[in-house]
């Protein structure tokens, strides 16, 4: 990566306490994040994939800050947003918004578009009304809706343009990087791409970059330059999605590839083995996914494998990547 | 997969309040909104009246023509002290209403204010609180009534305060109960991730969004301050004699139920009336604030 | 009555369902004419709003009151539109079973799960307690539900979603229904875990012979998993015909930017996706004239004129579009690789 990142996440650690069983044991707890260490550059964007349970809300959340991790460094532009102060905090918050998925849920119902979009901005300047309304009407018109929307009720939307009035929301502040959690999921097919393209727009006339979360690959290899794939709180495999979706160097990866279902004629049922279910508790002294994995043997479940260089820009955690990146690869759509 | 977050049924549904511009359009259609509206407002209409009239004055004792049958002088009749009832029944409204209103201001207040501090600040301050909240609500009105009443002595004052505290537990839990499930939205996790504080969160975004169940729930409140405020009366412990009240009304008629059961009768249908109003005014509203329960009906 | 083994096991014909939305009176469902023959399999596809799953329940006999239901649908020749809820009853869960999208909300938390699948036993089968436990178990067990024998005295909360589903998936199957319906039974799930589900109910509507109507939104899913396929929209069937088929020639302008628009993996960089412009009608206020005419790129005058007719576009294959002509020659569609 180039010298000064956007945003740099090292070490990030994550444990929430279990609710206690017993009153003379010991509460247990469940490791949300594990260790994750990524960079953002300015104007690129980074894909997290993963399954639930794999952390990777709760990495958004603590990006986010709006929790605090259990150990390591989030650091944007600098500056350590668990170091600074509240105050310093909140105007760190210009350079950084969030899109969430569920577009029914992220707009107050009992609050104008007007009000709603601005509620960034009232945080940090004390400017006045027509300002407010000013800035507002730019952004709608950027995400392509009216300005006469700004008058209206979140419930007068569907559920496509709720998802861009929340993305104007995530804009107004004029952010350097926009986290987005599972932003088209809720969203029907014709509408995802809509919005799809909307985000790509956005990245290339404001430079933005985004953090997307998604459990869709299709979806992070359309917006992404880089994706980490997440399983238990650990990054198990990052790249270029190029080099990660044709040469895919950990199982884990494999077989969230293997399990999309192809939309072509004469695609039959595909045979899948029967998989184990991943448990965050257990604490497995080796890979964590050697439970689930074809090809595990004694050595992974007894090392825990590192993240290591598989390729140019290509990590995996895997004993066995390269036997990995030497199996046929699952067929892509074309 | 990618989820459109429907229901079983895939027509769109809208989850939201519906505009302003329907909402009483609806609400003359809702019957137990109408009914609820109209015996309500009678006891409201009741004490404004017995402010500039009534047709004899609810004080004046004239043993003489006590415990009169109704004529066309006395409608329904006089009492043991030979007032006239109409005009007490017009009167006590005047105290139901004004302990009723009172309470609940008081009751809302305490309530609803520690309600959504429990639940914005979460952790020991909560805990603090809903002991709280559990240690009032052991204790029964009207024990609260005669400990206060041991301490600053029987009175309108005493029972007003009695049925405030009373009152304050329930809104807690209500009110907490409520804001938590707001506070786990995501438009609270947007506004969070915008900076804004517990406070302004709680102002902005907690409070419009659970105003409708306070409101709902602030009639059926009333409805239950009527009742203790009859109780205490009738108790002694409440609006003390000669100010008129309903509660005093049946303890008056007490003493005659064998002679002239109809004393009994009059206060009762009263109260029956205020509480049944403010319930049905309660579901009304509940109904009118949810669409898609009203549409049910 | 003719040889059962010909006969289709259920016929729909000319279904159409009214309902209350909240924005008044809706056509939620016109014209849908399908039959479905024992061990065959049919798939529905569509947006929200399209009339897919109120087309299922319909079928379950499970609509709202309120819903006015037309046409006909009939069960190995008995009729069952507009059959009182009470016969119903003998047939929900026993000849047709559902499985739903939410296999928490579909799952009572108060009952342990063995209780639930041996309900439908005991009231149906009329079997005894404990003939309706060993029952319960053998169908967890099939269900791939590791140690269902200790496991069958849990609550659904003690369970993963994949496991829950499998567990809603014993229930349907408890009395051996003759249908088994499937509304976006994956949709809930994470993908390595749809794969498995999928598979299971594959496995065992082989198994045991039973017809399945699977529902989603996923073109994907329905190309995997069913021998013929129904696209949804607006309330009615735009496009129907064996899987492969569709899939090697869409007919119907909405079938083509549906596929269109799915964000491909390995798809080169900076590429766009194509969409369908405007968003999905609302069912209170669908346009006269072609459901999909407001949205779609070759529309004409006629087709907001009137409901366009089925149009015959290869084996068995059927469009409503009256531009089968200009769409076709489009070749919009996906070889098997």
């Amino acid at each position: 990566m180039t010298a000064a990142p956007l945003l740099d996440v090292k070490d990030l650690e994550q444990r929430y306490a279990l609710p206690r069983e017993s009153l003379f044991r010991s509460p247990g707890e469940v490791r949300a994040l594990n260790g994750v260490s990524v960079q953002v550059a300015a104007g690129k964007s980074l894909g997290i994939v993963g399954e639930s349970g794999s952390g990777k809300s709760t990495f958004a959340r603590v990006v986010m800050a709006l929790e605090r991790p259990t150990a390591g460094r989030v650091t944007l532009l600098g500056r350590d947003l668990n170091r600074i102060s509240p105050d310093e905090l909140r105007r760190a918050r210009r350079d950084i918004q969030m899109v969430f998925q569920d577009p029914y849920g992220s707009l107050d119902p009992r609050q104008m578009i007007a009000r709603i979009v601005a509620e960034p901005l009232t945080v940090l300047d004390d400017a006045d009304r027509s300002t407010f309304r000013a800035r507002v009407a730019a952004v709608l018109k950027q995400v392509g809706l009216r300005e006469a929307d700004m008058d209206k009720y979140p419930h007068e939307f569907s559920g496509g343009q709720r998802q861009r009035i929340a993305i104007a929301r995530a804009l107004i502040t004029q952010p350097k990087l926009i986290v987005a959690d599972e932003p088209v999921s809720a969203l029907d097919v014709s509408v995802q791409a809509q919005v799809l393209n909307l985000m790509q727009d956005l990245q290339e006339q404001f430079g933005l970059s985004y953090i997307l979360i998604s459990h869709d690959l299709a979806v992070v290899d359309y917006l992404c330059d880089e994706v980490a794939v997440m399983y238990l709180g650990r990054v198990v495999e990052q790249g270029r999605p190029e080099d990660l979706f044709e040469r895919c160097a950990h199982p884990y990866t494999r077989a969230l590839l293997d399990a999309i279902p192809r939309a072509r004629a004469g695609g039959g049922r595909r045979r899948r083995g029967a998989q184990a279910i991943a448990s965050q508790s257990a604490a497995a002294a080796g890979c964590p996914y050697a439970p689930r994995c074809p090809l595990a043997d004694q050595h992974c479940r007894e090392v825990p494998p590192l993240l290591r260089r598989v390729g140019e820009g290509h990590l995996a955690a895997c004993h066995k990547a390269e036997a990995v990146m030497a199996l046929p690869q699952a067929a892509m759509e074309g | 997969m990618s989820a459109p977050l429907t229901t079983s049924v895939d027509v769109p549904i809208a989850p939201h309040p519906l505009p302003a511009k329907t909402f009483w359009g609806r609400a003359l259609r809702h019957r137990s909104f109408v009914l609820g509206g109209v015996l309500s407002l009678l006891v409201v209409a009741s004490a404004a009246l017995s402010l500039v009239w009534t047709p004899w004055s609810p004080y004046e004792i004239d043993i003489a023509s006590k415990l009169r049958p109704p004529s066309a002088a006395h409608w329904l009749g006089t009492d043991t002290f030979g007032r006239d009832i109409v005009s007490l029944l017009l009167a006590g409204a005047r105290a139901t209403i004004l302990v009723g209103i009172i309470a609940v201001s008081i009751g809302l207040t305490f309530g609803v204010c520690l309600g959504l501090i429990a639940s914005a600040k979460r952790g020991w301050t909560e805990e603090i609180i809903m002991r709280f909240s559990d240690f009032t609500f052991a204790f029964p009105a009207v024990l609260s009534a005669i400990m206060l009443a041991a301490v600053a002595g029987p009175g309108m004052l005493t029972s007003i305060i009695a049925i405030g505290i009373f009152q304050i537990p329930t809104l807690i839990r209500l009110t907490r109960g409520s804001a938590n499930a707001i506070w786990a939205r995501e438009y609270v996790l947007a506004a969070r991730a915008s900076g804004k504080g517990a406070f302004r969160i709680t102002i902005e975004h907690v409070l419009p969004n659970i105003l409708s169940i306070l409101i709902v729930q602030a009639t059926i409140q009333f409805a239950l301050a009527i009742l203790a405020e009859a109780a205490l009366s009738y108790l002694g412990l409440g609006t003390q004699p000669p100010q008129p009240s309903w509660g005093r009304m049946l303890n008056d008629a007490q003493t005659m139920l064998f002679q002239s059961p109809m004393l009994a009768v009059y206060p009762g249908a009263a109260i029956a009336i205020a509480v049944l109003g403010l319930n049905l005014l309660g579901d009304g509203l509940r109904d009118l604030f949810d669409p898609r329960l009203a549409r049910e009906r | 009555m003719a040889d059962p083994a010909t006969m289709p096991l259920i016929a729909v014909e000319n279904l159409g369902v009214r309902l209350n939305t909240s924005r008044g009176p809706a056509q939620a469902v016109r014209g849908v004419s399908f039959a479905l023959k024992r061990g065959e399999t049919l798939g529905l596809v569509g947006e929200s709003g399209c009339g897919k799953s109120v087309t299922a329940l319909s079928l379950m006999g499970l609509l709202p009151d309120s819903a006015v239901v037309t046409g006909s649908i009939k069960l190995d020749g008995r009729e069952l539109a507009r059959l009182p809820d009470a016969d119903y009853c003998g047939l929900r869960g026993n000849r047709i079973s559902m499985i739903f999208q939410e296999p928490m909300t579909a799952l009572n938390p108060m009952h342990t799960i063995g209780h639930q699948v041996a309900e439908p036993l005991r009231r149906h089968k009329k079997y005894s307690a404990g003939q309706a436990r060993t029952e319960a178990i053998a169908l967890l067990d099939r269900v791939g539900l590791p140690d269902p024998a200790k496991r069958i005295d849990a609550y659904p909360h003690q369970f993963s979603g994949g496991q829950r589903q499998r567990v809603t998936i014993a229930m349907a199957l408890a009395c051996e229904p003759d249908l088994l319906i499937a509304d976006e039974p994956t949709t809930a799930l994470d993908v390595t875990i749809q794969g498995q589900i999928l598979d299971l109910i594959a496995d065992l509507v082989e198994e045991r012979g039973m017809s399945m109507i699977l529902i989603s939104h996923d073109l994907g899913v329905i190309a995997e998993n069913v021998q013929r396929m129904m696209v949804m929209y607006g309330g009615t069937v735009v496009e129907s015909g064996p899987t492969d088929e569709v899939f090697r020639r869409m007919g119907h302008p909405y079938t083509q930017g549906l596929f269109r628009a799915r964000p491909k993996l390995g798809a080169r960089k900076g590429t766009r996706l194509t969409t369908i412009s405007g968003t999905v009608p609302e069912l209170a206020d669908l346009p006269a004239g072609c459901a999909f005419s407001e949205r779609c790129p070759l529309v004409e005058d006629k087709c907001r004129a009137a409901l366009p007719p089925m149009v015959e576009v290869g084996p068995a294959h059927v469009v409503r579009c009256v531009r089968t002509d200009v769409s076709m020659a489009a070749k919009v569609g996906a070889l098997s690789a």
